[in-house]
């Protein structure tokens, strides 16, 4: 309808979550699934632990530093579509407190899962003796808390002053040192983000190398974060926490950047894939050999009709994308594919013969699942899930596709 | 029924001073006994084609079968030039070398899809329409419109046994809100 009546319109403050006791024992128990199942696999086979924890550990830290950057970009761009869900990302930001305590418990596996992490293998391969200056073990750890503790920084700010705005602070300041500081957090973001990806992924074969990456796994992120929003945004939707602000409109408009992401994954993926392929470097192909050698060959191909083709047509018509249904469906394809997406990533250069999924990768995943949850439902529970002083959000109730 | 003499009458053109007055006479309109009838904005109008029941844009669906078809052709066009018609081995690849295709394949989607959707659009909007020029300077400026076109002669009595009523669709539009109508002829080209 007109957006002349909007400015008169009052939004009625849905507060904060009010969840029962019950969710966060579902969140316990997940945990507990988790943990036994990583010190199970650590006293049989700890390359197995290991590789389950980087998978976990990555998945959920892309997930809220991907969080931070939607909330930033919508910060700098003064969208008006994101009003009513930008809170609901903030909440997924709240997770990245965690990925500093990740990170640290990481640095105990580097040695079962980064052979440039011991002196005699380094020493006996020229090549990787040439790349010492940057992969060795202290300037990992540095590199690594540089990243996670920055990055919390940033979001106790950035979030911090945003909440700010519920209790009275002046939205309009709030606004102008977010968008300078955020502006701030883009330079860092990039650095740091493809650091962590070159780090913590590429490294685990260090003679490969691709400028690619960082992005490749970026777009990987932004693509699964944008699943996690849809998915707590519907959710908060049915219970009704949302339910006057959130039209099918902005269903839409996420799952428009779901869809795009989901296309810049394939792009970056291909664009990372054809170069490789073309110039034939001995130096870059091992990379790709590992995984289009039976055993793994399954997986890629399956990769890419699973990451790809699939939620392509899944998002591609107008009525799926204003359908909660369509779009959970979507979004939960997507955060399976990403799973299997990062374990395309890491086991290749462990086992480098055949994909291993066990009980031991899903619990340890579901573990950091409810670690996630936890940390988020307890933000959404701390704070209004609505920003409610944006001066945008009137205009933004009655947003509108022709 | 004879023609009258003189220029055509295509319509009567009703007048309205704001957009939501304009949206709330477009439904009375749309389920009023006219049929054919249009709405003239000096900018997008949000809620205005559901208030017209105007149905989903054909353009879509003429950009994806375009595109697909992009796809399909550079595909089978690279393919038989490489592997079947000029067979060469070029920096030791395989014939059929389907990455090095994908990029023609994109491209050809792409300008495929463009284009179609290009023509698609002047076809589903009947341009270039050199006949008909704009009713009122004020259409895009500040004020809205909504036109009532009078049926074909032969059309509209085949259906309801009357003859289109120029003064029975101006009192109708006045009576939903116009402040303004007019009897709009059909003009020709100078």
């Amino acid at each position: 309808m007109g957006n002349a009546h909007a400015a008169h319109h009052k939004i009625e403050n849905p507060g904060s979550l009010k969840a029962s006791g019950a969710l966060n024992g579902l969140f316990t128990v997940l945990i507990l699934v988790g943990l036994v199942a990583f010190f199970y696999a650590f006293s049989n086979d700890q390359v197995k632990a290991w590789t389950s924890f980087l998978r976990a550990h990555f998945y959920f830290m892309q997930i809220s530093i991907a969080a931070l950057f939607f909330v930033v970009i919508t910060w700098i761009t003064s969208s008006m579509w994101s009003a009513p869900v930008r809170r609901v990302a903030e909440g997924i930001t709240a997770y990245l407190p965690f990925a500093v305590v990740s990170s640290i418990i990481l640095f105990f596996g580097m040695k079962k899962l980064f052979i440039w992490s011991h002196p005699e293998i380094v020493a006996a391969d020229p090549i990787i003796s040439g790349k010492q200056g940057y992969l060795n073990p202290t300037f990992f750890m540095i590199r690594t808390l540089v990243a996670v503790i920055g990055w919390n920084l940033f979001q106790r700010r950035l979030v911090g002053a945003s909440l700010a705005t519920d209790h009275g602070a002046d939205y309009k300041s709030v606004y102008l040192s977010n968008r300078k500081l955020g502006v701030v957090f883009l330079v860092f973001f990039a650095i740091t983000f493809s650091m962590a990806a070159f780090d913590q992924l590429m490294s685990l074969d260090p003679h490969f190398f691709s400028t690619m990456f960082g992005v490749y796994t970026f777009a990987g992120s932004y693509q699964t974060f944008f699943a996690t929003l849809a998915i707590i945004t519907i959710l908060l939707k049915r219970k009704g926490y949302l339910a006057k602000v959130v039209n099918e409109n902005h269903l839409h408009d996420i799952a428009k950047l779901m869809f795009a992401f989901t296309v810049f994954w394939a792009y970056t993926g291909f664009s990372q894939y054809m170069l490789i392929w073309y110039a034939n470097l001995p130096e870059e192909t091992g990379y790709f050999i590992t995984r289009f050698t039976p055993g793994w060959e399954w997986w890629s191909i399956g990769l890419f009709i699973g990451k790809f083709i699939v939620p392509f047509f899944l998002l591609l018509p107008r009525t799926f994308k204003r359908s909660e249904s369509a779009v959970l469906i979507a979004s939960i394809w997507i955060l399976g594919t990403q799973y299997f997406d990062l374990n395309w990533m890491i086991q290749p250069q462990v086992y480098e013969y055949a994909p291993s999924l066990t009980l031991v990768d899903v619990s340890v995943w579901l573990g950091f699942l409810g670690v996630f949850g936890l940390f988020v439902t307890r933000f959404y529970k701390k704070n209004n899930v609505l920003s409610i002083n944006d001066p945008y959000l009137p205009e933004s109730v009655y947003h509108h596709h022709i | 029924m004879h023609k009258p003499a003189g220029p055509t009458l295509t319509g009567v053109l009703g007048f309205f001073e704001d957009p939501q007055s304009l949206i709330e006479a477009a439904a009375k309109v749309r389920d009023s006994e006219y049929k054919q009838f249009d709405c003239f904005t000096p900018y997008a109008v949000h809620g205005l084609e559901h208030a017209q029941g105007l149905k989903r844009s054909p353009i879509p669906f003429v950009t994806g079968a375009f595109a697909f078809t992009g796809t399909i052709l550079a595909f089978l066009w690279q393919y038989h030039a490489s592997a079947t018609w000029w067979p060469h081995i070029i920096g030791g690849k395989p014939m059929n070398s389907l990455p090095a295709f994908v990029p023609v394949m994109f491209e050809l989607s792409v300008l495929l899809g463009g284009l179609a959707t290009f023509f698609a659009m002047l076809f589903f909007n009947r341009l270039p329409n050199l006949s008909k020029r704009a009713f009122d300077p004020s259409l895009t400026n500040d004020r809205f419109a909504i036109v009532i076109e009078s049926p074909k002669v032969d059309e509209y009595e085949g259906e309801t046994g009357e003859s289109f009523s120029t003064e029975k669709a101006e009192q109708f539009l006045k009576s939903i809100g116009a402040t303004e109508t007019r009897k709009v002829y059909e003009e020709g080209w100078f």
